[in-house]
């Protein structure tokens, strides 16, 4: 009571929500959130070990996972909770596509989303490169190459333009600094609109039946569930450090998430890496501008909602493709 | 004779795309396998007569300029270059460029593994015929039809001991973990902490709607 009231927790936290906010798909913005949160913390510990140093990195993972305390744990814990983070914020941004959640006023609030979700691809990217293993080796490569091909727009991402400094360590940068400060910036204008613009309903679901504390409570308890989870495969399917990379060769694959880009660059070889991954990205913002319709109901949405879906489905194929198919070499 | 007009055309081009061969833009190195921080000796023919050649080390990251010479009239030239001491070991090309290009295979391996090896042949490469010819190498292991169905890809070096092999291995690398007592406390402390935690609420806000 005394901190609730110091707090201003009543003022600004109980006021009234729709009901049909407290069910499940509701939440998986918030469960990507705490997923988010779960990233902060344990990365924090993991740079206490970590060395973004070329020579020095993948003996630096090796020592998370064998030495620094309770390192093994948080390194699984940290790796597992970003495919988890990975599989929320896409489900939640199909379930807000679903609904029409993105029409007028909240044009903003679904861009602000869009936004996120780059940053945390590029997130979950960078933190790939980081162990320097063969797959980071070559995963970093893979960005070299795409920034080269990408002219004037990608030359401040090339080794050439700070040779002062290592590829990997700017990678590094980026993942614990220039990302993240991104990501917190697009969610509190995300966060802003959700909560001035109001959770959008659907003709018929408008009654208030329920405060946005007892929203919280079931946020914290999905998001404890959440760190349960990640905490359960940490400790009983921890996660591999690949060998010292070999520079010269390809022979591995990125993670599925990126594997539609794989199935591209086997076609097209580097210069979909230049391409379709921008081209993919910004298809993303157009929604609100296509889709105009008064009805957000989805029998009134068949047109877009089945290029939509179509679309993701192509995405999944292209990278059922790229994982059944062997590894190919696109670099040399 | 006008029976054996066909056979003498297709003579005359043979031997004039032997000719042609043998007198393509070559490069070749004095050894196949190096080193960083080491010298080698380039030399080669047909690049650019009387202008400059480049030469550079073409890897999967970067590229690196070793050396600009100047060829003779039949672009001709010799020179001894310094590998880079930053080098990761690995497979690079060596590229000789000027008015045509040429180029050679050059495994680079950690310091105590590399040593002598043969002499590399090149990689002839007209660029205004866009042909390419693939010459036999001293030491050929390289997979050229890529890394079909293969999870490792071999890099061989040759050091003046014997043979000694670094592979490339997309699998994980097995490790030692050991995690104390007083880890896997706290470790399934937090698992089931969080879960209790997690289903409590929820029961909890259950029953008050």
């Amino acid at each position: 009571m005394a901190i609730s009231q110091r707090l201003a927790l009543k003022e600004g936290l109980d006021y009234e929500i729709p009901s049909v906010a407290n069910r499940l798909p509701y939440f998986l913005g918030s469960l990507t959130l705490f997923g988010i949160v779960i990233q902060v913390v344990t990365g924090v510990y993991l740079a206490q070990f970590y060395n973004p140093n070329s020579e020095a990195a993948h003996q630096s993972v090796q020592y998370i996972i064998t030495r620094a305390p309770w390192g093994d744990f948080i390194r699984n814990l940290h790796l597992w909770s970003a495919d988890f983070i990975l599989v929320t914020v896409t489900l939640h941004l199909l379930w807000v596509f679903w609904r029409g959640s993105y029409r007028k006023p909240r044009e903003l609030t679904w861009w602000a989303g869009v936004l996120m979700l780059g940053v945390i691809f590029l997130l979950y990217f960078t933190g790939t490169t980081l162990p320097r293993d063969q797959k980071g080796y070559e995963a970093m490569a893979h960005y070299i190459a795409g920034a080269r091909g990408s002219g004037v727009v990608g030359a401040i991402f090339t080794p050439e333009f700070t040779p002062s400094v290592d590829v990997l360590a700017r990678l590094y940068a980026l993942h614990i600094s220039i990302l993240p400060i991104l990501l917190f910036a697009f969610l509190g204008a995300h966060l802003y609109l959700i909560r001035f613009l109001d959770i959008h309903t659907h003709p018929g679901e408008e009654g208030r039946g329920s405060t946005f504390m007892q929203h919280l409570r079931r946020m914290f308890a999905h998001g404890f569930l959440f760190l349960s989870a990640a905490g359960l495969l940490a400790l009983l399917w921890p996660a591999d450090l690949g060998y010292p990379a070999l520079a010269g060769v390809e022979i591995t694959k990125p993670p599925f998430f990126f594997l539609w880009i794989y199935a591209l660059e086997n076609w097209f070889g580097t210069a979909a890496l230049v391409f379709a991954p921008p081209l993919v990205y910004l298809l993303l913002f157009l929604p609100p501008v296509l889709d105009r319709k008064s009805s957000t109901l989805p029998r009134d949405r068949r047109g877009i909602l089945s290029v939509g879906f179509g679309f993701i489905l192509l995405l999944f194929l292209l990278a059922s493709y790229a994982w059944l198919a062997p590894a190919q070499q696109h670099l040399m | 004779m006008k029976q054996a007009r066909p056979f003498l055309t297709l003579l005359a081009l043979l031997w004039v795309g032997t000719w042609a061969y043998a007198h393509g833009p070559q490069v070749r190195i004095d050894k196949s396998t190096a080193a960083p921080g080491e010298v080698l000796t380039v030399s080669g023919e047909g690049i650019t007569s009387n202008g400059e050649i480049r030469i550079t080390l073409k890897g999967i990251l970067q590229d690196y300029s070793l050396a600009v010479v100047q060829g003779d009239e039949h672009g001709r030239f010799e020179q001894t270059v310094v590998l880079p001491d930053e080098l990761q070991p690995g497979s690079y090309t060596l590229l000789a460029s000027g008015d045509q290009k040429a180029t050679v295979k050059l495994r680079v391996g950690a310091p105590s593994q590399a040593g002598r090896g043969a002499v590399a042949a090149s990689e002839s490469e007209h660029s205004h015929a866009g042909r390419e010819e693939q010459a036999e190498a001293a030491d050929h292991h390289e997979d050229e039809g890529g890394h079909s169905g293969a999870e490792k890809a071999h890099e061989h070096s040759q050091g003046e001991e014997g043979h000694e092999e670094r592979e490339a291995q997309a699998g994980p690398m097995p490790i030692q973990r050991a995690q104390s007592g007083a880890e896997a406390v706290v470790s399934w402390g937090t698992v089931l902490l969080s879960a209790a935690l997690g289903l409590g609420l929820l029961v909890r806000g259950r029953g008050k709607s």
